[in-house]
């Protein structure tokens, strides 16, 4: 029985699930970190910071998907990128502003024309990544526990940057209408 | 042509749309792992990153394995004393096997629903070659007998009425203790290395115990002629 259990950990796909997933997107993280610095050893750090993130929730990350893991590759990777350069930097940073004006994470009850998709899209690309990505993460269905454990941030940080996100938005589209 | 749809529902399809227009200009996955060259800090941090998970899934699939295991062994245990031959067979199993492996000293717990008030004598109608009555005192509510040899050898008797509970501390590591019945009596059998045996055992409501240094089958003999006086 014991050999049945320690060759089922020997197995060589079991084993190399992250080093194949390591191949696979190495790449891709070192491509979004380099368009966040051009300093390769600030690059090389953001890879590693982003690989100890996505390894550590590796059961959370859909691999079997290719689109979904590149696009949730390119997400944490892009905000862990900033939030290295921000810590690093010693530039302000989100966690230190007061969340008092939290009140709920429900989206305001209104309805938009789909012809202000486009100026919703440029808002966003506007927005502050570390509001814009935890939104974003909860628009493709991870809970907000799932969110906090790929950022390394509290839940609560997380509830507080989705609402904040969404005030922003709802705030700048009512003063473009 | 437009149409209204919830704030959600907005942000969803922007956010969608804006990562879709993101990815399509990302060169090939393939192409980007092959030209990025990392460090060898990076390489050796990496591998330490990969060597960590892997450890980490070890023992997660350990765990699981260990808990399937459980379960499975709890499920057919389960299964097995819902039938009363099979229940009967794995009580044995556990009181004669399972606790002899592991106990060195077991207890026992008697067990009776009625019982007399007092014992106030019995007879002995049979006794082992030259052992003779010594000592004959009350034992609470029954009594006590002791008989010796010319070998100052040993052989007591206590017979009381069983109400229960009383506990029985038994050495398992220098004798062996099983289960008896005698003419349906239920009762504990425990012969020592030594050459000193025991059998306490309960009929009617009265608890026997007999011990001494003479052979098992002589012990059997001497509770078989016991006969109680209420």
């Amino acid at each position: 029985m014991l050999l049945f259990y320690l060759s089922a950990f020997d197995d060589d796909k079991e084993k190399s699930r992250f080093r194949k997933f390591y191949n696979k997107y190495s790449g891709l993280v070192y491509y979004v970190a380099t368009q966040l610095t051009d300093v390769h050893s600030e690059a090389e750090d953001i890879v590693h910071e982003t690989f100890l993130r996505l390894i550590s929730n590796f059961d959370l990350i859909r691999t079997e998907n290719e689109k979904e893991t590149t696009s949730l590759v390119y997400t944490v990777t892009r905000y862990c990128g900033i939030d290295w350069l921000r810590k690093n930097k010693r530039e302000l940073l989100i966690d230190d502003l007061p969340s008092e004006e939290f009140a709920d994470e429900t989206a305001p009850d209104i309805m938009v024309d789909t012809v202000y998709i486009n100026d919703i899209m440029a808002i966003i690309a506007d927005m502050d990544p570390m509001y814009a990505i935890p939104l974003q993460l909860k628009t493709e269905g991870y809970t907000i526990s799932e969110i906090a454990s790929f950022l390394g941030i509290t839940a609560e940080n997380v509830k507080v940057r989705i609402h904040r996100a969404r005030k922003i938005l709802k705030d700048r589209l009512e003063a473009k209408l | 042509m437009s149409e209204k749809v919830t704030f959600d529902t907005a942000i969803s399809t922007a956010f969608r749309q804006l990562q879709r227009q993101t990815l399509s200009a990302i060169p090939d996955l393939a192409l980007l792992s092959a030209a990025f060259s990392p460090s060898p800090a990076l390489v050796n941090k990496t591998d330490a990153i990969i060597y960590t998970a892997e450890r980490k899934q070890k023992r997660t699939i350990l765990l699981k394995y260990i808990a399937r295991t459980a379960a499975a062994i709890i499920i057919v245990f389960t299964l097995l004393s819902a039938h009363p031959t099979v229940a009967t067979a794995m009580k044995k199993i556990f009181s004669q096997t399972v606790v002899q492996w592991f106990d060195k000293y077991i207890s026992i717990e008697t067990q009776a629903d009625t019982y007399p008030q007092q014992i106030t004598d019995f007879t002995v109608g049979y006794m082992t070659d030259d052992f003779v009555l010594v000592e004959e005192s009350q034992y609470g509510a029954g009594i006590y007998k002791l008989y010796e040899n010319v070998n100052n050898d040993l052989v007591s008797i206590i017979v009381k009425p069983d109400m229960g509970g009383d506990l029985f501390g038994l050495d398992n590591e220098h004798s062996k203790t099983l289960e008896i019945v005698i003419s349906g009596a239920k009762g504990i059998k425990m012969c020592s290395e030594d050459g000193y045996n025991l059998l306490i055992i309960s009929s009617h409501g009265i608890q026997y115990t007999v011990e001494g240094f003479v052979e098992f089958d002589e012990i059997i003999k001497i509770y078989e002629k016991i006969k109680i006086s209420l």
